[in-house]
């Protein structure tokens, strides 16, 4: 699965990979994510704090409801602003309940 | 100012319904115009794997997909934030092949509060996504002039 930041000039991404287990847990996606958040600067992570928010929040959602398979959502800051987190499911499982498994995060 | 439609669609679930049936009703219409009827179809999942719906927070409102074309168009609503025009658009693309999904796909997001003017840019943005002949490429400069034309939140549709 690929987590990225995009709009306002700015196109950053984390993957994260399912390991021999292939799984992707929320655990492992919420890790994901606090790397991406990380890895903006504090301007870009600032204007993007609710999308992050609404980003985990929609992963602990898909972990309560046993997961996500194919799936491609984006979490704006705002109405009318291309500004946003993006989370895409490629293929398989993800956001499954539990904890970190052997995915690995890039 | 514009003239914001639906602005309680989170509140009432009447106005949810109404929201999902304005862009259906908006998307049927253009395609009719390009001899599409039927051929945009929802390809987002609903319901999580256990089978729990995922939420009606309005993203998105709207999903669809021309398997003719290989355009898919996705429609996020959001309550307005202010009286100004709040629209914006990107497009990107997806391969759920892998999955037993959809494949290779050009997507037109929309991002916006509904109101009489977002509505009409969207319908107007959908009439050139729906025509074949239109590259990505023009789709990215239409975006682009209507993020320049964004400054002042009046710019009519």
């Amino acid at each position: 699965m690929r987590l990225q930041a995009q709009g306002g000039g700015v196109e950053q991404s984390v993957v994260v990979q399912s390991g021999a287990s292939g799984v992707v847990t929320a655990s492992d996606a919420l890790h994901g994510l606090a790397e991406l958040h990380g890895s903006l600067s504090s301007k870009d992570a600032a204007a993007r704090a609710g999308s992050f928010a609404r980003a985990a929040r929609y992963i602990q959602n898909a972990a309560a409801g046993g997961g996500v398979g194919f799936s491609k959502k984006s979490f704006p800051a705002g109405p009318g602003t291309s500004v946003r987190v993006d989370v895409e499911v490629l293929r398989g499982r993800a956001f499954t309940p539990g904890p970190r498994s052997d995915a690995i995060v890039f | 100012m514009v003239r914001h439609l639906l602005a309680d669609f989170l509140e009432s679930e009447e106005a949810y319904r109404r929201s999902q049936q304005f862009w259906r009703s908006l998307v049927d219409e253009v395609a009719i115009e390009y001899g599409q009827q039927g051929h945009w179809l929802p390809w987002q999942r609903r319901t999580f794997l256990n089978g729990r719906p995922v939420p009606r927070d309005g993203n998105p409102i709207f999903d669809a997909r021309c398997e003719s074309l290989g355009r898919a168009v996705r429609i996020i609503q959001s309550p307005p934030e202010s009286d100004a025009l709040e629209i914006a658009a990107w497009i990107d693309t997806f391969d759920f092949s892998d999955s037993n999904g959809p494949g290779f796909t050009e997507e037109l997001v929309v991002n916006l509060a509904l109101s009489e003017e977002s509505a009409g840019i969207v319908r107007a943005l959908m009439r050139q996504w729906m025509d074949r002949s239109v590259s990505r490429e023009r789709m990215e400069d239409l975006i682009a002039g209507l993020e320049d034309g964004l400054g002042d939140g009046e710019r009519p549709p």
